[in-house]
């Protein structure tokens, strides 16, 4: 029984991890009003260029800088077409994750000549001594950087975005961008700087899904990973510590679906399958109820109009 | 507020550029006649049979559509054939081309994909002294259009029996990417072809509901380990490398399928059961050459030699002369019936 609860919190902190790093990046986006529906476009690019990195330097730390670097470009295209060109959030995002999806699967024909490596140097679990053999508790003691990095970021951007002076101006633009305007806050940096920070964590994300969880990259990996950090987001009800919550369900909820398949139960598996998405919605209903997204969010800025 | 519209202008059309990229076929479709082998048998009327094969992808993609273009050259060899063929075919032109083939009075055309059954259905009428053949097709259409697809109860059976043998603690597992009839047929047989070895096996099965998410894979194969799975199989296209990543980690082994998969892991992966394209495509032009056509749903397996299993490099040493012996033997059973008359292999979805 202990070995099936240290198997299933294992699990879940593997695929709670990406989740987490894309979703606390889409928060910059989301407190700053601008709707981030481009994560999977980040989050693939990230996957990508993290693999290819590592592939050309043999250290997956250059690789993940090169995925953030990655899903940086990805994102400034939505931070262009949304801020600068103000054209309709949700079609920018989608655009941004048809082109990335195809864009990699390009890359991954040009930049490998000879045929892709089955698979590159990845993250490897570093192993704290004496609190990593606690049973059961100890699975948090044996995981890679990465997702220690992640939890420690929680506490950190909650700083950053409760205790700042960056963090205030920046939910101000989210909130009232007009009277931010007036008080000399310049709302569209604010705002480019809420899409590189969501770049370069969405990007690091990708990084973890491929060089964390696996060691390659497959084509369309994050199947999906992207929209669910933005619902993330939501169900965390836009703060750090919700969305830490909300990673850990979605990841949790996955790993209980597949251990119920494993177990040979003679139920139809798509019940199984069902599972996360019954969660979250019962999550949504009976214990988040109603969240309240910025006031500005998804309204491009002009200065002067109301 | 110009410059503005200039790059909305053009970042539009970035998008829209790779909106039409997405769709997967330059409007180009490259169409090219490859020198006719010298004729050696030859069709009935001492002129070499001539087929044609259309391709949604490259013949260069390392997969699907590469398998199938080699199977193409492979028949011209072995039969003498002219063999012609047009690769990333674009959707509105799947019409066109099938019937610029069927003018230039080619005997056989291939379509190698369900999604241009449909065009192949639409044109076969109006030709009917061409003969079509729709590889992973569901319907056939009298009396000139054929469909075929791989017998996976054959190849799941294989494998699941053999799972079992290289199985030391009695548990094994068959991970399916989705549940598609192909595919769940291939899973529910895993199963039988481990009982049919050892009757108190735990064969354990499950779905991932992803053909890409390899770290589902991956996530999936772990959990079967943990229920105790000793040793693995996917069917999952991407998503299996995953699973085979898991089974490297955790040090248990491995069955590959569709491909022979040693490269992926060379000290977990034991042997893998082979769907051939290859040599499914050198079966289709075999049967037509011979006169065998007929206008039905064909389910190839391992007596056409569309599936076979590939090379052990080195691994049968973990086998007993006594197991080997007994894959041998279910081979056989497989390819002259006999199990499939006995009730022990499962009955493909697709046979009628």
């Amino acid at each position: 029984m202990l070995d099936i609860i240290t198997g299933f919190l294992e699990a879940t902190l593997r695929m709670a991890c990406p989740i987490m790093l894309a979703s606390l990046g889409a928060l910059f986006t989301a407190r700053s009003g601008i709707i981030n529906f481009a994560m999977e476009g980040i989050m693939i690019t990230g996957a990508f260029f993290g693999v290819y990195g590592s592939y050309l330097t043999g250290s997956p730390w250059l690789g993940a800088l090169l995925g953030m670097a990655g899903g940086l470009a990805a994102s400034l295209i939505l931070g262009i077409m949304s801020i600068t060109v103000k054209v309709d959030q949700v079609v920018a995002g989608t655009g941004v994750n048809v082109l990335f999806l195809g864009l990699t699967s390009y890359f991954c024909t040009v930049l490998y000549p000879n045929g892709q490596p089955s698979s590159v140097n990845a993250f490897q679990s570093v192993v704290v001594p004496g609190l990593s053999s606690i049973p059961v508790i100890g699975v948090f003691f044996r995981q890679n950087l990465l997702t220690y990095i992640t939890f420690l970021l929680v506490p950190v951007i909650w700083y950053l975005l409760n205790k700042t002076t960056f963090g205030l101006c920046l939910r101000s633009v989210g909130e009232q961008p007009h009277a931010a305007d007036s008080l000399g806050i310049h709302v569209d940096r604010m705002r480019y700087i809420a899409i590189i920070l969501a770049g370069l964590l969405g990007g690091l994300g990708g990084a973890a899904l491929s060089l964390g969880q696996v060691s390659c990259f497959i084509e369309n990996m994050t199947s999906g990973r992207g929209y669910v950090a933005w619902s993330a987001v939501t169900v965390g009800k836009y703060s750090p510590i919700g969305i830490m919550g909300a990673s850990i369900l979605f990841g949790g909820a996955e790993a209980v679906q597949l251990r119920l398949q494993a177990m040979g139960i003679e139920i139809p598996q798509q019940f199984f399958q069902m599972l996360p998405y019954v969660l979250t919605m019962v999550v949504l209903a009976g214990v988040v109820g109603r969240t309240v997204g910025p006031k500005a969010i998804g309204k491009p800025f002009v200065k002067g109009e109301r | 507020m110009k410059t503005k519209k200039m790059l909305s202008l053009a970042l539009t059309g970035v998008l829209s550029m790779s909106l039409l990229a997405g769709c997967g076929g330059s409007s180009s479709g490259s169409a090219q006649t490859s020198a006719p082998a010298p004729s050696s048998s030859g069709g009935s009327d001492g002129e070499p049979v001539k087929v044609a094969m259309l391709l949604t992808g490259y013949i260069n993609d390392a997969g699907w559509n590469q398998s199938a273009y080699e199977g193409l050259q492979m028949a011209e060899e072995e039969f003498g054939i002219e063999g012609a063929y047009t690769e990333a075919v674009p959707q509105p032109d799947f019409e066109t081309v099938l019937r610029d083939y069927a003018d230039q009075g080619y005997d056989l055309i291939i379509a190698v994909g369900n999604e241009l059954s449909d065009a192949t259905l639409a044109v076969a009428g109006s030709f009917p002294d061409t003969t079509f053949a729709i590889m992973n097709g569901n319907s056939a259409q009298a009396p000139n259009v054929g469909a075929y697809r791989f017998n996976t109860p054959q190849s799941g059976f294989l494998a699941g029996a053999i799972a079992a043998m290289y199985s030391t603690d009695g548990t094994v597992g068959m991970i399916g990417g989705t549940t598609a009839p192909h595919i769940k047929d291939c899973v529910d047989a895993f199963a039988e072809g481990a009982k049919y070895i050892d009757p108190d096996i735990t064969a354990l099965t499950g779905y991932t509901d992803s053909m890409t998410d390899v770290a589902k894979g991956k996530e999936m194969g772990m959990a079967f380990i943990e229920q105790g799975a000793d040793v693995l199989c996917a069917n999952a296209n991407s998503c299996s490398l995953g699973v085979i990543d898991a089974a490297k980690e955790k040090g248990i082994r491995h069955i590959g399928y569709i491909s022979d998969q040693y490269d992926v892991a060379p000290d977990t992966v034991m042997v893998s059961v082979v769907q051939s394209n290859q040599f499914m495509i050198r079966a289709i032009v075999e049967s037509v050459i011979n006169g065998e056509f007929t206008p039905e749903l064909h389910l190839f397996g391992m007596s056409e030699g569309a599936l076979y299993l590939s090379d052990y490099h080195g691994h049968d040493d973990q086998l007993t002369d006594e197991q080997k012996a007994k894959i041998d033997e279910i081979i056989e059973g497989i390819k002259d019936g006999s199990l499939r008359e006995a009730g022990i292999l499962p009955k493909s979805t697709f046979e009628q």
